[in-house]
């Protein structure tokens, strides 16, 4: 009789302990797919861990979780407070990868960066696929060609020239100076817009100074001198420096759109090479 | 008693004591959520708590979480309800208080005087604290008799408004001698001579410029009289080009004004509300 009631009595006290129930709790509103909810129960189980391998241990797993609902700024913050001292180097490595990932997805590429460096130091075997893809597309990012090209060649395991061209072709892509684009239309109006790649805006803007200065000029010789300075030379003066630094922006823009069909062409490289390998046998 | 009773009553005094360790184990995470700022998962435990009935946890403790953790991301009126349902605890008061700061933000003076004066404060500290929101709400409302009454009602000057209290002053000061300017007399200057309205209005650059465009067009449109007559198509753009200009000018000058003066009670308001959070964050935290 008494053996059954502490029975029931212990059963009922197991019923209301929640301490290390909630690490499983929360396992399993991730298998249901309750991602709010299971995020909650895993920073329970982070404030209540009493060692630091558990501590590390569901902070990983609550960082898995943003990465799977996609979240990325919150795995990367999940990620950053793990405690370091820890951890083994195996796992070091693949701390700062994953932190390089978050950071790269929210485009964050100077911290994606930084942790990418550490992961290189201390990654003892080869980096895995993920991480030669990820470093393909930073580097890529950071306009940094040729250290994304070895990366390419790395991940695909593949010497062939397909990827070669795509990359040579890349490294001749020409880079339009602002500056130069800027001096260019002090020399002659609308100049600077044409080496920026807009020939048309640089003879609009060519025309409309021109107008202006025809219409000072035809003042002066006209006798209405007022007229003639305020309207057409300040005009004059506001579409010449305002013509010139817009060229400069137009440059920079010109830039960007290069590097971006850079990294687009190196992002269908990498689509290529998945479909190869989803139909190799 | 028989043995069984015995054990029975040892088991139930256990059970006791494992749920109120359960229920200030679930306080302690519901404070810790909020702490640690994670207002979003703070919501959803809330959600999942409403719909378990196993887990033991206080309900006004959650109640004001939530409530402040909305006060932080300044969502006033969601504050206010959550605060509003707080019934009893240890933060009681401090969400009496905290009802009326949002209120002060929603600008609904009359609920955050109402809910201050009906508030049982009992300790000197909070009674004071109180005599110091309102003396700060009645400024808002630009009521300096109930202002100085209020102010006097101070019995003790603590540390935490102490600071504040000398701001307030100086804000009463302030307001009092502030001569509101005239958005007509801006016009009438700027009409007369353009740019000088602007200068009134304190934005000297703004004056400047407008002169120095406005006599240059003028300059332009004389010339175009003179030389080519009052008829002349070149009269006729520089003349408009001048009226339309002049005429803004002036316009904008009055409202120059207006917006100078409504800034200028804007950062009184601003201050003042300022100076009415700090001392209760200050108090209570």
């Amino acid at each position: 009789m008494i053996i059954a009631l502490s029975l029931t009595c212990v059963s009922l006290l197991v019923g209301f302990s929640t301490k290390g129930q909630e690490i499983k709790i929360a396992d399993s509103l991730l298998a249901a797919r309750n991602f709010e909810l299971a995020s909650v129960y895993y920073e329970k189980a982070i404030f209540h861990a009493d060692n630091p391998k558990d501590y590390n241990s569901y902070l990983r797993k609550q960082a898995d979780l943003y990465k799977k609902v996609k979240k990325f700024d919150k795995s990367a913050e999940a990620l950053e407070r793990i405690n370091k001292s820890n951890l083994t180097t195996l796992e070091k490595s693949d701390l700062f990868y994953q932190l390089s990932f978050s950071y790269f997805m929210i485009d964050n590429y100077a911290k994606s960066y930084f942790n990418w460096l550490q992961y290189e130091i201390i990654v003892s075997q080869d980096p895995s696929e993920d991480a030669l893809l990820l470093k393909t597309l930073l580097f890529a990012k950071l306009e940094k060609w040729k250290e994304s090209q070895n990366a390419f060649l790395a991940y695909t395991k593949d010497s062939s020239n397909s990827s070669q061209e795509v990359f040579s072709a890349i490294e001749k892509i020409k880079k339009k100076s602002p500056e130069k684009a800027e001096n260019l239309s002090y020399i002659i109006p609308g100049a600077g817009q044409v080496y920026a790649g807009k020939p048309l805006r640089g003879l609009t803007s060519f025309a409309i100074q021109g107008g202006l200065l025809a219409f000072a000029a035809y003042n002066f010789f006209n006798g209405y001198y007022f007229s003639g300075t305020f309207t057409g030379v300040s005009l004059f003066y506001v579409f010449y420096m305002g013509g010139a630094r817009h060229a400069g922006y137009l440059a920079e823009e010109y830039n960007k759109t290069q590097n971006e069909k850079a990294y687009n062409l190196i992002n269908d490289l990498i689509r290529e090479h998945k479909k190869r390998a989803i139909n190799r046998p | 008693m028989s043995i069984i009773s015995k054990t029975l009553f040892s088991f139930l005094l256990i059970l006791i004591a494992h749920l109120s360790y359960g229920q200030n184990q679930e306080n302690d995470f519901i404070e810790y959520l909020y702490k640690s700022k994670k207002y979003q998962q703070l919501k959803v435990y809330e959600k999942h708590l409403e719909q378990v009935d196993t887990i033991q946890y206080d309900s006004d403790l959650l109640l004001f979480f939530i409530g402040k953790s909305f006060y932080d991301q300044q969502k006033y009126d969601s504050s206010i309800n959550y605060l509003k349902r707080v019934k009893d605890g240890d933060h009681y008061l401090e969400s009496k208080f905290l009802i009326g700061l949002n209120s002060v933000f929603v600008d609904d003076l009359k609920t955050a005087k109402e809910v201050l004066d009906s508030s049982g404060f009992r300790t000197d500290e909070m009674m004071n604290l109180k005599y110091f929101e309102l003396s700060g709400i009645s400024l808002l409302d630009r009521d300096f008799k109930s202002y100085n009454e209020f102010n006097n009602q101070i019995f003790k000057n603590y540390y935490f408004f102490q600071k504040e209290r000398e701001s307030l002053q100086q804000i009463e000061n302030d307001l009092k001698s502030y001569n509101e300017k005239s958005p007509f007399l801006a016009g009438l200057y700027s009409a007369i001579l353009p740019g000088a309205g602007k200068f009134y209005a304190g934005k000297k650059g703004q004056g400047i410029y407008s002169f120095v465009i406005s006599s240059l067009l003028a300059l332009q449109a004389y010339e175009s009289y003179q030389k080519a007559g009052p008829k002349s198509g070149r009269f006729i753009i520089y003349g408009s080009l001048f009226s339309l200009f002049h005429i803004g000018n002036v316009w904008s000058s009055a409202l120059s004004v207006k917006k100078y003066n409504d800034e200028f009670y804007e950062a009184v308001d601003y201050r003042i509300k300022l100076d009415l959070r700090i001392p209760i964050s200050r108090f209570f935290d």
